[in-house]
């Protein structure tokens, strides 16, 4: 099975001399196409900025992120821009909603900026499997916090980007709550073949994973 | 090619008749001009003066005796109407005028006709070469579509078709490869997990059939083959199992069916295990859950559940309790099973649920198992959307959580 995302020898360092911080330490790791992994750490251990970068969201001090084989970072800003849309959905643990536009506008946002031809049964199929269909005319904030992390994940789906990047996406919800984002956002991965990145502290959430990666201090140790 | 004959046929005719009736025309022109000549030749030079005469021809009043007699007078001196007069010579210029224009038109005609064609068949041309060139690519593995995707028209419908039709071929691929690996995989597990009791087995019987033993170290040793023996039964009918799962010959066939029910059957199996170990079983269910229906294959959900209660069973102490509670939530019905067992240390949590993982601890090893049947659960439940985790302390009392989800119907198709 091909890597469809792997980073080399990835560094970020912030700082100088003494005081400074290496979030991101030699860290190389291989994700599978169509694999569901977590990664673990306590918060400060530098997965936040592993993720930002898998996701050309942060440049690294030195080292590698290559997605289906391709260096990301050696892609001009605007290419990278277009790269990103295309190929990575996030999901925030804020949500990261627009707040003036309704549920619906939200999940095909980003589709409108890539003017790409939107698969509007794929969509709808979506909003069915994660049970949206009666709040597409809402707006984010009449939502509950479930709800919200729902029209995320729909939003990150919906453009078929072959890469999720989850970011703590349940670290607002609760433990029954939480395990029901987590089926469904591993439900849906498989359903539609994407690969899935999740960040978390939380061990009992990461089992749901097909692997767990943990780091520490910038490191992976396992 | 038909087609664009047909055209040149009918255009070609329309033209010749358009050049009919300009000749036409101007042949009646000039008739009209000679008749006012014949007019003015023969009038009567005493009766009217010219002037007079060209008024009335521009006023049309024709006077037919002055104009046959005019005819007859020129004719006498050999002129035969337009024959042979500046009239004759200006009519074969005006119709090689008329001839070489529509032929002009004609030909402009036809290249516009033929040079569509031929361009369309050009472009038609390049995109059967690029196709052909995707399909080659097909050939040799290469399934990413990257040209003419964009493309308007059926020519871009044809891509994009082409263009998904790779991506499926691709995931076909891959998911052939991971199977390939995966049976690979399954089959050193196995090798390796039958090597061992095999082995033991195998000295076992070599120590008996040496005969010199006492009776009773030969009654010992016959119990601990039967007991080897016993131990690979087990192991080769999880095997079975699990090979089954892995190579597909297990289908999950999805019925809707109460999901209560299932769980019930599960219990109902392993009633009298827990019986003897005076271990209570007890629901702790939301209302309404007895009449819940859900898609999921009764058969193997119903092994699911029974491996986990299994293992409650196993590493709670005689007298503990296990709890079942059954609730709907949004998407899923969650099943938590809760015991107050061994528990399982946080940095087991994952490898609880590997193929052939069996806990450190040494109250795990005590116990028959083979690690197969929390791998089984989890495939079972993945199958079918569902998942599998486990909350849990080690330790005194506090004992595991299960919590099993599974997709309520019409969530996740």
């Amino acid at each position: 099975m091909k890597e469809i995302l792997e980073t080399r020898d990835l560094c970020k360092y912030y700082g100088e001399g003494e005081s400074m911080v290496r979030a991101v330490d030699h860290t190389s790791i291989q994700i599978k196409t169509g694999e569901f992994v977590a990664i673990v750490g306590k918060s400060g251990s530098g997965k936040s900025t592993l993720l930002h970068m898998l996701g050309g969201l942060d440049f690294p001090t030195s080292g590698n992120v290559l997605i289906g084989g391709k260096d990301i970072f050696s892609l001009k800003e605007e290419e990278l821009a277009v790269f990103r849309r295309r190929k990575i959905g996030f999901v925030f643990q804020a949500f990261n909603l627009m707040s003036s536009i309704n549920v619906w506008e939200n999940i095909v946002l980003p589709m409108g900026l890539d003017g790409k031809q939107m698969d509007k049964q794929y969509v709808m199929d979506i909003i069915h499997t994660l049970g949206l269909e009666s709040k597409l005319q809402n707006l984010p904030h009449t939502l509950s916090g479930g709800q919200q992390q729902r029209v995320a994940i729909a939003r990150a789906i919906a453009s078929k980007p072959d890469i999720i990047l989850a970011d703590e996406p349940t670290g607002n919800l609760d433990s029954k709550t939480s395990d029901e984002v987590v089926g469904l956002l591993k439900m849906s991965a498989k359903k539609y073949g994407q690969t899935l990145v999740m960040i978390t502290h939380d061990e009992e959430i990461a089992q749901i994973a097909d692997r767990i990666i943990i780091i520490e201090d910038g490191k992976v140790v396992e | 090619m038909k087609r664009e004959l047909v055209y040149a046929a009918v255009f070609g005719i329309l033209i010749l008749l358009l050049d009919a009736y300009l000749i036409k025309s101007y042949e009646k022109d000039w008739e009209t001009q000679i008749d006012a000549l014949y007019q003015i030749a023969g009038m009567e030079s005493e009766a009217m003066d010219n002037l007079q005469a060209v008024g009335r021809i521009l006023k049309e009043e024709v006077d037919r005796g002055q104009l046959e007699r005019g005819r007859e007078l020129l004719e006498s001196y050999g002129y035969d109407g337009m024959y042979d007069t500046v009239y004759d010579r200006k009519a074969g210029e005006y119709k090689k005028r008329i001839y070489l224009v529509s032929i002009g038109i004609y030909m402009a005609f036809l290249f516009c006709v033929f040079g569509i064609r031929k361009t369309a068949e050009k472009n038609n041309r390049k995109v059967l070469q690029e196709i052909s060139g995707i399909l080659s690519g097909f050939k040799n593995q290469k399934y990413d579509v990257v040209y003419g995707e964009a493309m308007e028209g059926e020519a871009g419908e044809l891509y994009s078709q082409l263009s998904s039709l790779g991506k499926q071929i691709k995931i076909g691929e891959e998911t052939m490869f991971l199977e390939k690996e995966g049976t690979k995989q399954l089959v050193t597990d196995i090798s390796h997990q039958l090597k061992t009791p095999v082995a033991a087995l195998k000295t076992c019987f070599s120590v008996l059939e040496e005969g010199d033993l006492k009776e009773e170290e030969r009654r010992e040793f016959f119990l601990r083959c039967k007991q080897q023996l016993k131990g690979l039964e087990e192991l080769v009918k999880a095997l079975v199992n699990i090979s089954r799962m892995e190579t597909g010959m297990i289908e999950i066939r999805k019925e809707k069916k109460h999901i209560f029910d299932t769980m019930l059957l599960a219990v109902n199996s392993l009633y009298g295990k827990a019986e003897e170990k005076q271990i209570e079983m007890t629901f702790e269910n939301e209302e309404g859950i007895e009449k819940l229906q859900l898609f999921h294959d009764t058969k193997w959900t119903k092994e699911a559940f029974i491996n986990v209660l299994d293992n409650a069973i196993k590493y709670s102490e005689p007298g503990g309790m296990i709890k079942i509670s059954m609730m709907k939530r949004n998407f899923f019905v969650r099943i938590e099973i809760k015991d107050r067992g061994i528990g399982i240390p946080k940095k087991e949590y994952t490898q609880v649920f590997k193929r052939f993982y069996r806990g450190e601890g040494e109250r795990v090893k005590k116990e028959e198992g083979s690690g197969v049947g929390l791998y089984l659960t989890r495939e079972i439940l993945e199958r079918q959307g569902g998942s599998i985790a486990v909350h849990s302390k080690a330790g005194e009392k506090h004992g595991s959580t299960f919590v099993i989800q599974l997709p309520l119907e019409g969530i996740g198709g």
